[in-house]
C-alpha cells in the first residue's frame, strides 16, 4: 500500500521489521532509527527542508585510517555514477566523521514501506561488503548494487 | 521532455551565458549533450539514451577543477560533509570525475514537469558554491550558498 505521509511510512516500516511503531511528535522535524542487519538507518522528515519526502540516512562507518583519501575518492566517484543511474549520495557526518549514504524517499502514489524496506536491505548488504573493502565502490558499482530495490 | 526541449534548454543557457549555440548533435541512441561555460565554470549537460529509465532527466556537471594536493584529506572530507548539508530530493551534490579526478558539482534536472526558471536558479546556486569552493577549498555548513541550494 502506498504511503501518503511520514507516519504511514514509519508505521509500515516498523511492522515489516517487527518493531513497535515509533512515538513521533505531530509536527516539525521528527524521525527514528532502526538497526537492520547490524546497520543503523535513520529515517526522518524535515518539513522545512522538504514536505513531500522522508530522508533515509544509512551509517556506513569509519574511514580506514591508512587510506582515508583513497576511500573518499572512491565514494565521490560513486556519487558521480549514481547521479546518472538512480540517486543516493555518499556523505560524511560532521561530528563523528563516519561515512553516510543518504537519499530522499518521496511520498508519492506508488511508494510503499516495502519499497523502503527492500532498499534498506540492499544498502545494508552493501555496507557489510564496504566495511571489508573500503575501495569496494571502484569494483562493485553501488548504483547497481543498491539502487534496484530503492525508489529514488 | 523531448529532445527539442533539451535543445531549448541548451539554447536558453547559451543565451544567458552570451555564447553561440551550435546545432545539438544527437547520437543514434537518442543521447545528446553540450558543453557551456557559465561564469567561468565549464559545465556539461547530457541527456541519456532514449531507452534509459532516466531519459527524461537532464544531468548537469560543473567542473570545479583539481583538489589541491596539500589539503586532499580535509578537502574531500569537507565536500562529503557539504553533501550531507545538501540533503534533499532536488539538490546538487559533490562528486569526483573518475577519468580526471577533478571535483564536480552535479545536478539532475527532471525534465518532465520541470521548471526552467527553477533550473536556472539551481545553476546559479551551483555557481555560488563553485565560486566559494575556488576561493577557500574548504566549505562549511555555515556557508549560506549551501543552504540555498539544499
Amino acid at each position: 500500500m502506498a504511503t501518503a505521509n511520514f507516519e504511514e511510512l514509519a508505521n509500515g516500516l516498523c511492522e515489516l521489521i517487527g518493531e513497535a511503531p515509533p512515538a513521533l511528535p505531530e509536527e516539525g522535524l521528527r524521525g527514528f532509527s532502526v538497526t537492520l542487519n547490524d546497520v543503523e538507518v535513520n529515517i526522518f522528515h524535515d518539513p522545512e527542508r522538504n514536505q513531500d519526502c522522508a530522508f533515509v540516512v544509512t551509517t556506513f562507518g569509519d574511514l580506514p585510517q591508512e587510506s582515508r583519501v583513497q576511500a573518499m575518492q572512491a565514494l565521490m566517484e560513486a556519487n558521480h555514477r549514481m547521479s546518472i543511474s538512480g540517486g543516493g549520495v555518499f556523505s560524511q557526518n560532521h561530528e563523528s566523521g563516519r561515512i553516510l549514504f543518504q537519499y530522499a524517499f518521496p511520498f508519492e502514489d506508488a511508494a510503499t514501506a516495502l519499497d523502503l524496506y527492500q532498499g534498506m536491505q540492499a544498502v545494508a548488504e552493501y555496507v557489510h561488503a564496504w566495511r571489508k573493502d573500503h575501495l569496494l565502490a571502484v569494483a562493485r558499482d553501488p548504483a547497481t548494487s543498491m539502487m534496484p530495490g530503492m525508489r529514488v | 521532455m523531448t529532445l527539442s526541449s533539451f535543445n531549448g534548454l541548451y539554447a536558453e543557457l547559451a543565451s544567458l551565458a552570451h555564447q553561440e549555440a551550435p546545432d545539438l548533435e544527437v547520437n543514434e541512441d537518442g543521447s545528446a549533450g553540450f558543453s557551456i561555460t557559465v561564469s567561468g565554470f565549464p559545465m556539461v549537460a547530457m541527456q541519456p539514451p532514449s531507452a534509459s529509465v532516466k531519459a527524461n532527466t537532464a544531468f548537469f556537471f560543473m567542473d570545479l577543477g583539481k583538489m589541491p594536493e596539500e589539503i586532499e584529506l580535509a578537502g574531500w572530507g569537507a565536500l562529503m560533509q557539504a553533501n550531507f548539508d545538501l540533503l534533499n530530493d532536488d539538490a546538487p551534490c559533490f562528486s569526483r570525475k573518475p577519468t580526471t579526478g577533478e571535483v564536480l558539482l552535479q545536478y539532475a534536472y527532471p525534465m518532465d514537469g520541470g521548471d526552467p526558471a527553477a533550473l536556472l536558479g539551481k545553476l546559479l546556486d551551483m555557481i555560488r558554491i563553485g565560486q566559494l569552493w575556488r576561493r577557500e577549498h574548504l566549505l562549511r555548513s555555515e556557508d549560506s550558498a549551501l543552504g540555498r541550494a539544499a
